[in-house]
């Protein structure tokens, strides 16, 4: 397998899964479950030989494959709000934070388009999010407008 | 980011909240978490059955490939059995007698599921072929149980099983089954 070839294989399970049935999502998701397993020993493995430094983790995040099958088990060593910030890098977008519950706060001029599918493709576990649009203290239109009293 | 794992991941975390149903494996109707078992006496498999299905395979002289696993239970001590006879690693055991093969067979719990140890000893007349088994523990509790009753336990110890002799879990879920036998067999 090269290149973006996983792609291809990610764009097969999309066709293929609404077809497996039952049985075929449970067999998917126990096959999943087997490997982030394997994963997630891996990674452990590595950290107890103190193999993960810094310059490790940032290039197993740095991978879309890599990254995206960590994501999928839970095991990205960025935390959410890390993870956040880099993907709203120069979108205009800030975030203010990432509650307990999993509702991600963001500060925009007008809400960005497409930003549920942006947020959940780097944090599938934030549950909701809630887009702040800044208001200016004293609109700006209010200035011309004399009041009627 | 691409998000082409976006499918995986919601296959992985949409887990479904209740268990499936179990279903009959003979007719796929929804059954009881405490259903019988028929014996595949081909494949020496046990399937899960309803009702129906069960009854249609409880006569013991009928020449059918299934057979209903009863609900018999009784305390059994033999004096045919001398547990260094049976040349058995670890302290649990289950005999049957295999029809197929026309003799007794013994299987010992562990790590990798049932081990098959070789017998040569007469056919117990009290134990129904195929689908009956007598369990035996090292200390001399002996009984006559349902064959589905083994295999629910070498599929427990299995998973809990550590080490040679199977470590602490696993003697606990021994204990557990021959409790619960004991109860049924009417044994205090």
């Amino acid at each position: 397998m090269t290149g973006n070839d996983w792609r291809e294989y990610a764009a097969r399970i999309d066709v293929l899964l609404p077809a497996a049935g039952e049985n075929g999502v449970e067999l998917v998701r126990t096959v999943a479950d087997l490997y982030g397993a394997g994963l997630e020993r891996m990674l452990e493995l590595l950290h107890e030989r103190d193999a993960l430094t810094d310059e490790v983790l940032d290039a197993l995040a740095g991978d879309d494959l890599v990254a995206g099958l960590l994501l999928v088990h839970g095991l990205h060593p960025h935390d959410a709000p890390t993870r956040i910030e880099l993907a709203l890098h120069g979108t205009g977008v800030s975030l203010i934070e990432v509650t307990e519950d999993g509702v991600c706060r963001l500060r925009a001029q007008h809400k960005p388009r497409d930003i549920e599918q942006l947020i959940s493709s780097v944090a599938p576990e934030i549950t909701s999010i809630v887009v702040e649009t800044a208001k200016p203290l004293i609109p700006v239109s209010s200035l011309y407008i004399r009041p009627s009293s | 980011m691409n998000d082409s794992l976006s499918t995986l991941r919601r296959v992985v975390r949409n887990r479904p909240t209740a268990p499936r149903p179990e279903r009959c494996e003979m007719c796929a109707v929804t059954i009881d978490p405490a259903h019988g078992h028929v014996v595949d006496l081909q494949s020496r498999q046990l399937l899960c059955a309803c009702r129906p299905c069960y009854l249609l395979f409880t006569d013991d002289a009928a020449h059918l490939r299934y057979r209903a696993v009863p609900d018999r239970y009784a305390a059994f001590r033999s004096p045919l059995i001398s547990w260094d006879a049976l040349e058995i690693p670890v302290g649990l055991a289950f005999l049957f007698h295999n029809s197929a093969l026309g003799r007794m067979v013994a299987l010992y719990p562990g790590p990798a599921g049932a081990t098959e140890s070789e017998l040569d000893m007469p056919l117990i007349g009290e134990l129904r072929p195929d689908v009956e088994a007598l369990l035996l523990r090292r200390d001399g509790d002996g009984y006559l149980v349902p064959i589905d009753v083994c295999y629910e336990l070498v599929g427990r110890l299995r998973t809990l099983w550590r080490g040679f002799d199977g470590g602490q879990e696993a003697h606990a879920a021994i204990d557990e089954v021959f409790d619960r036998v004991r109860r049924r067999a009417g044994v205090s």
